[in-house]
């Protein structure tokens, strides 16, 4: 009997084995899968559009590939933390890295997001958008969610530069105006110092004898991780090099900016709260907590929401950026997903219905971090953090929702009655997409969910909105008359910082023109045999 | 049949008969075919070993040949070596239609490339310095067009250059009786400083590298642009057999700091001087001083990377600079000038041979996807490792870099508010571009796939790999 039972546990462990195995090695697969369905989307569009100018039903195609997309995530919840590593860097010995993308709790959440937003785009582009853009929404999906998944700086700072190369070309392919472009340049000038940040702090860690990873950053390098994200964001420093959204309107616009955000907020959720024992970090997050409050403002006194996005960008992300230096991880990806879910579904309505109004009231449930809603981890402090940066954040997100809850309110023009049979029934369907989602990750899918978190401070934040919300009409200051300061900031800034850097700029050019004169004029090649004799000269004292 | 027969004398037969089609696009393809041939030649055909043709008939490439009492020898080590730089090579030939310039570059290109070869492959090793002095005097004419007055970068270059030979020369002289006596301090001071010299000469070493951005304004960019990639990298190649054959020399405590310096000399001077230049042509020749700085640096971690890090960065740089140099030669052809004034707002007129010159910028920075950056971030993962210190002055040079890409981003985004976008520029010039910067993003994000191709490659330096 024992012999036969024995025997069976054997066959059985082998069965598990083999099972295990199997699940081992076909759960990454899930990824490919998900990442397949958009890209072969995509190379179909951009096919089609090549070849088969007069296809009716591009938009039909690539909705139905982000609807696959999108189930496909559900999916990924069957065997999570799962791993795929991608064909490693040769030789070993020099990479410490090779791109490779994870599926765990945070990053589902994220990629479960980006994937809605890009279904959402499709749908609703059916009152807006040019259909030409239909590939790049599902290739911006693709690049956000190979993005959110890094499981590696390495990773990460190459999902970023794709996406800062999508937006820089978009962005000069829509713009036209010189200063507009050189302020385009700006941005990208930005975000890319933010990627080779990233890169120092990989290289600190390796200084310290380790590899940059997410689980384990050195001391040294969770700093320089902090001003990746900060600079990428647009927070550390505040700037805002291209103000002109309008240019950018709904659509693929909205896309390529929540997406840019998606990729670099998952950072800050990455980041070891170890790593971030510095002696500044106080005064970052006071610097975060100004932030947050001054784009809040100007978010709350906007009368366009569109003008007004990289205001709600920069509040939502400070928020983030505010949580993860409170050692909250969950709540900086529970304010990211926020931004991204919640300001897709604002940025992307643009036709009113009274039915869709009130839906988009549950977006702002969603964001009042109250108990089991999406954002309520957003509050939970698990540093030794000064309270006092409460006073600061609490207003700034209740200036935010109560801007949101105005927008939302706003009266339109574009009355969904308007528009034709078919925008009427996938229109709202695209909004509720979004909306369902909101809601969802607020009680289930990730560890953020189904939380209870501060609501001591939840309240505090919904008394403030209920607060703003009523002053607003009330108080003549409140309202703005024209929103000219949303205009594309064209002139160049004056300020001390701008009138230094540019003097040492000419300072040091006229160095290098002076110096390159010397060494290229006819008497050049006596200056450097002269430079060449004083090398040789130390050059023969070391050696001795 | 021999093997310096078939890499060293073919190509310079080759040299010859290729100045007889009158066609530029003949000549360009025509080198480019035979360069791809004697690159799989040298991968594929085996050396000193018997191949058996048939049962009555083998053939047996033999290893050297002697001339005039030298040897030429090409051993079986040397073949990954070989298919790169031919590889290389044809690359090169095939753009020079492109670019304008076949007629010269074509057969001189593959005259000084197998001149170079032999400058690798002559025993005793000293010789090599007359023939790389050869090859240099052969690149005057493609530097320099015969009914041209020569400018002052030419002649400045051949200064240098020829100033290089009789410092290596000596230090030669000298090294023989290092060996022989290798306690003499006093002997081994003078032939190491001597030997110093002669690679700051040859190498272009801060300030001796005046000539590159002269040289770029005046000359033909693709022309220049073929001579920054292939002097640097046999002088690299010639100074890693000096490194190979003497182990004094190898292990001498000095050398990884001294390499250190001369390379963070280059990549921080020529990263700033860029940062501040208005001239599309000198970025990209400051860019090059940067490259071979990038592989001095890599040669600085010999002891931890075993040549790896060195090897790795020679695609990428060359295929950046092919690709740089194509694209400029082409503004240059059409627009007759590379000043930021002259280039400002040309995106939209040239938008892949504008796209080709900031690709190839930014690979040569490491921006993340593109070619440079894997052999880039390898090597400051060793500066790193080595101390935070050298990275950031590395890191210097590659902030200046990355101000000058920025600013001619800037300056060829600037258009007239209602230009429309065009595609000037002939099929093949786009084409070209095009193929390469889909090369250089492959190569961005694999790597390992030119790997098969590095593997072997240390192995030419048999006491260097380890």
């Amino acid at each position: 009997m024992s012999k036969v039972l024995s025997l069976d546990s054997t066959t059985e462990s082998k069965a598990d084995k083999i099972s295990y195995s199997l699940i081992r090695y076909f759960t990454p697969m899930l990824i490919l899968i998900t990442i397949s369905i958009l890209t072969l989307t995509a190379i179909a569009l951009l096919f089609i559009r090549i070849f088969l100018p007069d296809f009716r039903y591009s938009w039909l195609l690539a909705t139905a590939g982000a609807f696959l997309a999108w189930i496909s995530i559900f999916f990924w919840q069957l065997k999570m933390p799962f791993l795929l590593a991608l064909p490693s860097w040769q030789p070993e010995y020099l990479f410490t890295d090779s791109p490779a993308l994870l599926a765990d709790q945070i990053s589902w959440a994220y990629a479960f997001s980006v994937v809605t937003l890009g279904l959402g785009t499709l749908l609703t582009s059916t009152s807006h958008e040019n259909r030409t853009t239909l590939a790049g929404t599902l290739i911006l999906s693709i690049v956000g969610v190979l993005a959110v998944l890094a499981e590696n700086p390495l990773t990460l700072v190459m999902a970023w530069t794709a996406i800062d190369l999508a937006e820089l070309i978009t962005l000069l392919q829509s713009v036209q105006e010189k200063r507009l472009r050189e302020r385009v340049i700006i941005a990208f000038g930005a975000r890319v110092i933010g990627s080779f940040f990233l890169i120092w702090a990989g290289l600190t860690s390796v200084a310290e004898g380790s590899a940059l990873n997410f689980a384990s950053a050195p001391q040294k390098a969770g700093i320089f991780m902090l001003i990746a994200a900060g600079l990428r964001l647009g927070i550390l420093p505040m700037h805002m090099p291209f103000r002109a959204e309008s240019l950018l309107r709904r659509g693929y616009g909205t896309m390529l900016r929540l997406t840019a955000a998606a990729s670099s907020l998952i950072l800050l959720a990455r980041i070891p709260y170890s790593s971030l024992q510095s002696p500044f970090i106080p005064y970052l997050l006071g610097l975060v907590a100004l932030t947050a409050l001054y784009s809040a403002w100007m978010w709350f006194r906007t009368t366009k929401a569109l003008d007004a996005r990289p205001f709600w960008l920069l509040g939502m992300a400070s928020l983030a950026l505010a949580a993860t230096l409170h050692a909250n991880p969950i709540g900086s990806v529970a304010w990211g997903l926020a931004l991204v879910l919640g300001g897709g579904v604002l940025f992307l309505s643009a036709i009113q219905n009274k039915m869709l109004n009130r839906l988009l009231m549950l977006s702002v449930f969603a964001m009042s971090t109250l108990p089991m809603t999406l954002t309520a981890t957003g509050w939970e402090n698990k540093s030794t953090q000064w309270w006092g940066f409460w006073l600061i954040l609490l207003p700034a997100h209740a200036l935010l929702l109560a801007g949101y809850f105005r927008q939302v309110r706003r009266i339109n023009t574009d009355n969904l009655k308007n528009h034709n049979k078919f925008t009427v029934l996938i229109y709202p369907l695209g909004i509720s997409f979004m909306l369902f989602t909101l809601l969802l990750l607020g009680i289930w899918g990730w560890q953020g969910a189904a939380s209870i978190g501060a609501w001591q401070l939840s309240l505090i934040s919904i008394l403030l909105i209920t607060l703003f919300v009523w002053a607003y009409p009330r108080i003549r200051s409140l309202i703005p008359l024209q929103a000219h300061w949303l205009k594309p900031d064209t002139k160049k800034s004056k300020n001390f910082i701008y009138v230094l850097s540019w003097n040492i700029y000419h300072f040091l050019r006229n160095l290098t023109f002076q110096l390159t004169d010397l060494l290229e004029s006819d008497g050049g090649i006596l200056w450097a045999l002269l430079f060449i004799i004083l090398f040789a000269s130390l050059l023969a004292e070391g050696i001795r | 049949m021999n093997a310096p027969l078939i890499w060293i004398g073919i190509p310079l037969i080759l040299a010859i008969l290729l100045w007889l089609p009158s066609r530029t696009k003949v000549t360009a393809f025509l080198g480019g075919i035979s360069a791809l041939f004697l690159a799989a030649s040298a991968w594929f055909i085996p050396i000193d070993t018997a191949i058996r043709i048939s049962d009555a008939l083998s053939l047996k490439i033999a290893v050297s040949i002697d001339i005039l009492g030298r040897q030429i020898s090409i051993t079986p080590a040397d073949k990954p070596l070989l298919a790169l730089l031919y590889g290389m090579a044809a690359i090169w030939f095939f753009g020079s239609s492109a670019a304008g310039i076949a007629r010269r570059l074509v057969p001189l290109g593959m005259g000084i490339l197998a001149l170079f070869i032999a400058s690798l492959s002559v025993k005793p090793f000293l010789y090599a310095a007359l023939i790389i002095e050869t090859a240099i005097l052969i690149a005057i004419p493609l530097l320099s067009p015969p009914e041209k007055k020569p400018g002052r970068g030419v002649i400045r270059f051949l200064i240098y250059q020829t100033l290089a030979m009789p410092f290596i020369l000596f230090a030669g002289w000298l090294l023989a009786g290092v060996e022989s006596s290798p306690g003499d301090i006093e002997l081994l001071t003078q032939a190491a400083t001597l030997l110093a010299l002669g690679f700051a000469f040859l190498l272009a070493i801060f300030p001796l590298y005046t000539w590159i951005p002269i040289l770029m304004e005046e000359a033909s960019p693709y022309a220049v642009g073929f001579i920054l990639w292939l002097l640097p990298s046999v002088a690299l190649l010639f100074a890693l057999g000096f490194l190979d054959r003497y182990a004094w020399l190898r292990n001498f405590a000095q050398l990884p700091a001294a390499l250190r310096f001369a390379g963070l000399l280059m990549v921080g001077t020529a990263g700033v001087w860029a940062a501040f230049e208005r001239h599309l042509g000198r970025i990209m020749g400051y860019a090059a001083i940067v490259n071979t700085g990038f592989s001095l640096l890599a040669l600085s971690l010999l002891h931890d990377s075993q040549l790896s890090a060195f090897f790795l960065l020679m695609v990428p740089q060359g295929l950046g600079l092919a690709i740089w140099s194509l694209s400029l030669s082409i503004l240059k052809l059409r627009e007759g000038s590379l000043n930021f004034k002259k280039i400002q707002g040309m995106i939209q007129q040239y938008p892949i041979i504008i796209s080709g010159v900031l690709v190839a910028h930014f690979s040569a920075i490491g921006l993340p996807l593109l070619a440079g950056f894997p052999p880039i971030l390898a090597l400051f993962e060793g500066l790193a490792k080595e101390g935070l210190f050298t990275a950031s002055w590395a890191a210097l040079g590659i902030v200046g870099l990355l101000t000058s890409a920025f600013r001619t981003l800037a300056v060829v985004v600037m258009s007239p508010k209602d230009s429309t976008w065009e595609m000037r520029g002939s099929w093949l010039q786009n084409i070209l571009i095009g193929i390469g910067i889909v090369l250089i993003l492959l190569l961005g994000v694999f790597p390992h796939l030119i790997y098969p191709i590095l593997v072997n490659l240390p192995a030419t330096f048999e006491h260097l790999s380890g």
